[in-house]
């Protein structure tokens, strides 16, 4: 685990750290939903947190907001313990949207105004810049789900924050609510935001993020940049018309193996082997291949890997 | 303070639920001080047509100075469930409705949240005495054969006793809403104790004569801090005025209810 928390020493500035989480623990009963956690988060980055069901993303985040009291560990906000102040300056969303269902977009917001000690002109700046202008005096019972997500992210920038977090950002969103999120989201990156996502989407993080962890029954397992996923061994899909590819390209000695997909063959190039040498390779023996694509391994395979990996050399 | 009462009072005033219960109670004490004189000859009236001319209930002081307190306060609590209701739903919807999570996050603290609505109780107290002041001092001075100072303002303290019974009651229902966190159940559960559990112990406690039993049942305690003024007008004594060790003993089960209310929240996860 060592080796993996070392990424972010390089540039190692005290003041630029927004979030440190030392030795965090949190036991429910009997389960350990969160076990010796260890993060460090920094100005500007856009911070996936992954896992599976249960693996502790939401516990994590419910305690840096001190919702959720931890069994044991200390985190810091911005270099100092969090006090009554800390959380003003946050936007934070948990989970599904949460307002009182009996009053109207408005009315939601200026309570949340009164919370943050943030002046009433904001509510109509943020609800036009997530849409919301035209159904601001309706009740939020009415809202549909795209439209109460955008409520909490509208919430979530009432104080200009410095930092947001969001929980399953797009959980139970259509692919144009999804969409119109992710945007948002790309969009307040932009603006120079700290971002701490936790997702079980790991496309939506691929897209969004610039570093992610991996957390599973409450461990960390992994913690890294997202722009490292796919450096390392790269696969080449095949596709050509001969009886035999597979002995071919095994003979060729390119790959470490070769796999069957349906009408084309996946192999996992060995060392510095290229795709180049793999189409020329299959010229000199005569086959011309018809299709020919380099695979850039996604997040998705890179967090199963991660995942599998774990269960057999145990949590380190 | 300013904040978490207008924080409060925005979550609360537009629900329904507040609303109905509010204008029932603003009814109940309308016709509590207003009402009984009108109701008082009606009854004269109705003796009279069966030829019990003997019989006048206008002839009791209801609304005089300075009866008129102590009737107003100790018939008008009573009516607290209806208060009690209404911060019952304001704290369990919370719960229900997860925002007592959501408040936090957005930067509430855990301690805040209670005091926003420790000081909610708190107004709902202030503002029913002042109005109960109000309207007794206008049926006072019509009813009233003689004023003057002294009559009008001598027992006005039984108001103070007033807002000490329901602030602390309040408190109480702030207490059961937060242990229950359902509104129904909630709601039952009261009932059920001032009803069955408190009225239980306080007839068993009469049976086996055992006077510290009532002191134990805070809703008892709460309710006797003003003692029914009516028996005098039958020619029985009564206790016409608020004893300190009583005042205590309700500022205590207040302090307690306050007491374990924080202990409970700051001691849950959200």
């Amino acid at each position: 685990m060592g080796r993996l928390l070392n990424i972010n020493k390089t540039q190692k500035h005290d003041l630029e750290t927004v979030l440190s989480i030392k030795g965090l623990s949190k036991q429910y009963g009997r389960v350990r939903a969160l076990d010796n956690l260890n993060l460090e988060v920094k100005k500007g980055d856009v911070f996936g947190i992954l896992g599976p069901n249960g693996s502790g993303k939401t516990t994590t985040l419910g305690i840096i907001l001190s919702v959720i009291n931890q069994t044991s560990g200390q985190f810091e906000w911005f270099g100092e313990k969090a006090n009554k102040d800390t959380r003003k300056t946050i936007g934070a969303i948990l989970e599904h949207p949460i307002f009182y269902p009996y009053l109207t977009a408005v009315q939601n917001l200026k309570i949340v105004c009164d919370i943050k000690e943030v002046p009433y002109a904001r509510v109509d700046e943020v609800l036009t810049q997530v849409g919301l202008d035209e159904r601001k005096d309706t009740k939020f019972k009415t809202f549909s789900l795209g439209m109460k997500q955008r409520l909490s992210i509208a919430s979530a920038l009432l104080c200009n924050p410095t930092v947001m977090i969001l929980d399953e950002p797009t959980n139970g969103l259509d692919p144009q609510g999804i969409a119109e999120i992710r945007e948002l989201i790309i969009e307040i990156a932009n603006s120079g935001k700290t971002i701490i996502i936790a997702s079980h989407l790991l496309d939506e993080v691929q897209k969004v993020c610039s570093h992610f962890c991996v957390l599973q029954r409450g461990k960390l397992i992994y913690n890294g940049l997202v722009e490292d996923v796919g450096k390392g061994s790269v696969s080449v899909e095949v596709k050509a018309d001969h009886d035999d590819l597979q002995t071919v390209l095994e003979a060729s000695g390119l790959g470490t193996t070769v796999k069957r997909e349906l009408d084309k063959y996946i192999i996992k190039m060995e060392g510095d082997h290229s795709a180049a040498e793999v189409n020329a390779y299959l010229f000199k023996q005569g086959i011309t291949a018809k299709h020919l694509l380099v695979q850039s391994k996604s997040l998705e395979k890179q967090f199963l890997e991660i995942l599998a990996g774990n269960k057999e050399g145990g949590a380190q | 303070m300013m904040r978490l009462l207008k924080i409060e009072l925005k979550k609360v005033m537009p629900n329904r639920a507040f609303k109905v219960l509010a204008i029932m109670y603003i009814v109940a004490m309308v016709i509590v001080s207003m009402g009984v004189m009108p109701f008082f000859q009606f009854l004269k009236a109705k003796f009279t047509e069966f030829g019990a001319d003997g019989i006048d209930p206008t002839i009791i002081p209801f609304y005089e100075f300075p009866d008129i307190w102590q009737n107003l306060t100790s018939v008008m609590i009573w009516f607290k469930m209806l208060l009690g209701f209404s911060l019952i739903f304001s704290i369990t919807n919370e719960y229900s409705y997860r925002t007592i999570r959501q408040n936090v996050i957005d930067g509430l603290t855990k301690n805040e949240f209670i005091w926003s609505k420790i000081i909610m109780a708190g107004f709902l107290s202030a503002v029913s005495t002042l109005a109960l002041f109000v309207l007794g001092l206008i049926t006072g001075f019509i009813y009233s054969s003689e004023i003057s100072f002294a009559l009008v303002f001598s027992d006005v303290y039984f108001l103070l006793a007033f807002f000490f019974q329901l602030f602390a009651f309040l408190l109480f229902t702030l207490f059961v809403g937060t242990l229950i966190r359902k509104s129904i159940i909630a709601m039952g559960l009261l009932i059920f104790w001032v009803l069955a559990v408190e009225n239980g112990f306080y007839v068993w406690s009469k049976v086996k004569n055992i006077e510290w039993v009532e002191y134990l049942l805070p809703v008892k305690t709460i309710n006797s801090l003003i003692h029914n003024p009516f028996p005098k007008y039958a020619f029985m004594e009564v206790q016409d005025y608020v004893a300190w060790h009583e005042m205590g003993l309700v500022i205590l089960w207040g302090a307690l209810f306050y007491w374990a209310t924080t202990r409970m929240v700051l001691k849950r996860d959200l």
